[in-house]
């Protein structure tokens, strides 16, 4: 991967933390806000791969737990889990590149999403953290999965443009990575 | 070479998920806090001024459309905010914004509850809210004799404790926070109850644990630290008015839920009370 490619996904990520830290935080259902980061870790993994993935959801994750009162650390963790997961599905199957319908995008950063939340709670209540286990679980996932499934094209599109992928469409059918 | 390379995924997946566990371990553990407050601080510094840049832009706009969603509710709360302005502009109250300021930092000089107990005033300089934690940040820290567990008031009641310091800076715990837990009291003289007050989440009512069933708690009344529960807090704070009081068929306990006191949503100045926990 190039100087340019890495500064672009730098770029990406860093709006989209600053989005999700000032205006998502803010738009609140029953208390319970969307989660665009791991949109990152997973349009990363699609585009780029496993390692691409983890990367960019380790990165992603620091960046906003350093802004979260949350422990320090387990968005980035379970970031690296997902955008590897992901990768590794992509490399192997070629999941979500050319010729995929068009609601796999959606319903993969809906999904995955509402998973993710599902499993960062679950590493929060391994941990003894209170707060993990008192939350309304349902209206957190449920908030993730729609406002992830609307905004997973936009942040795909922008992770295409950082690793210069035309349309979104990655070497889909080999298991290499590109960058 | 493919095999090369699947082999450096594999080192580079495993070192990215080592790091981000020994961090999680080492802001678990307080043995390795500076190492994870010194990532924090860095990571902070670097993008809150482009968070408040957004902000400062996008609120507004964001309030806008949240007017126009909850229309009906918006309209009514004119009216009454309409009915408010009136009865200020009447008391010659100009300058609201400077005066409400003013008026915080002397309700907090003249608090009706813990009184004896030395305090330090200090001004909220961010919010941190999540769909898990909820704690703010205010401008006085180990220097001006900010210490690890004080309670933090505002002008209404109980907003939080203190959780980290540095030199001139804290980090304060809200009540909302699903880990807070405060040991309560309410009732009348004949009738005192005691219970536990837990954080639920952000913008959420408390709740209260440990109060026998069918116990009799009118709807409104004042529910106070007790002093009890480990002492984490002194007695007689006021923390929540009730909301709602139930016992649900079958249960060993009531469910009973209170709204704080405090105003934590407009918190413009804190009360640090400089109290420690007894041993």
């Amino acid at each position: 991967m190039n100087a340019k490619v890495v500064l672009r996904v730098l770029l990406v990520v860093i709006a989209v933390v600053v989005i999700q830290a000032s205006v998502m935080i803010n738009l609140r259902v029953d208390g319970a806000h969307p989660e665009l980061v791991w949109l990152l870790a997973i349009a990363a993994g699609l585009l780029g791969g496993a390692e691409m993935g983890a990367a960019v959801g380790f990165f992603s994750g620091l960046a906003l737990d350093s802004l979260l009162p949350t422990p320090f650390g387990l968005t980035a963790f379970v970031g690296v889990l997902l955008g590897a997961g992901i990768g590794l599905l992509a490399e192997r199957t070629g999941l979500a590149a050319d010729g995929g319908v068009w609601w796999m995008l959606p319903a993969l950063g809906g999904g995955l999403s509402a998973l993710s939340v599902v499993a960062y709670d679950a590493f929060g209540i391994v941990l003894g953290e209170d707060q993990f286990s008192s939350v309304n679980l349902l209206v957190i996932v449920g908030v993730v999965a729609v406002v992830g499934a609307l905004l997973m094209i936009p942040v795909w599109l922008a992770m295409s443009w950082a690793v210069g992928s035309r349309s979104g469409a990655r070497r889909s059918r080999t298991s290499e990575p590109s960058w | 070479m493919a095999t090369r390379r699947s082999r450096r995924s594999v080192t580079v997946i495993g070192l990215l998920l080592v790091t981000a566990f020994a961090l999680v371990a080492f802001s678990e553990s307080g043995s390795g806090t500076s190492i994870t407050s010194s990532l924090r601080s860095v990571g902070s510094a670097v993008l809150s001024p482009l968070v408040d840049a957004v902000n400062a832009v996008t609120k507004p706009i964001g309030e806008f459309f949240a007017g126009a969603i909850n229309y009906g509710s918006v309209s009514n709360e004119n009216a009454k905010l309409r009915a408010q302005l009136g009865q200020v502009q009447e008391q010659g109250l100009i300058e609201q914004f400077e005066r409400s300021q003013l008026a915080q930092i002397a309700k907090l000089q003249h608090l009706t509850f813990a009184s004896g107990i030395p305090t330090v005033t200090a001004q909220m300089t961010a919010l941190n809210e999540s769909n898990f934690a909820s704690t703010i940040q205010i401008s006085k820290g180990r220097d001006q004799g900010v210490g690890l567990g004080m309670p933090v008031v505002g002008a209404g009641g109980l907003v939080g404790q203190i959780v980290a310091t540095t030199r001139n800076a804290a980090t304060v715990r809200l009540i909302t926070d699903g880990r807070t837990h405060i040991g309560a009291s309410f009732g009348t003289a004949t009738n005192s109850l005691i219970g536990v007050v837990n954080g639920v989440a952000a913008n959420k009512p408390l709740s209260v644990s440990y109060v026998a069933p069918h116990s009799m708690i009118p709807k409104g009344t004042i529910v106070y630290t007790n002093g009890l529960q480990g002492a984490q807090y002194p007695q007689g704070l006021p923390i929540g008015k009730v909301l709602s009081a139930t016992t649900p068929t079958n249960a060993v306990q009531m469910s009973i839920s209170l709204s704080p006191l405090a105003n934590l949503d407009q918190l413009g100045f804190v009360d640090v009370l400089l109290w420690t926990q007894v041993p």
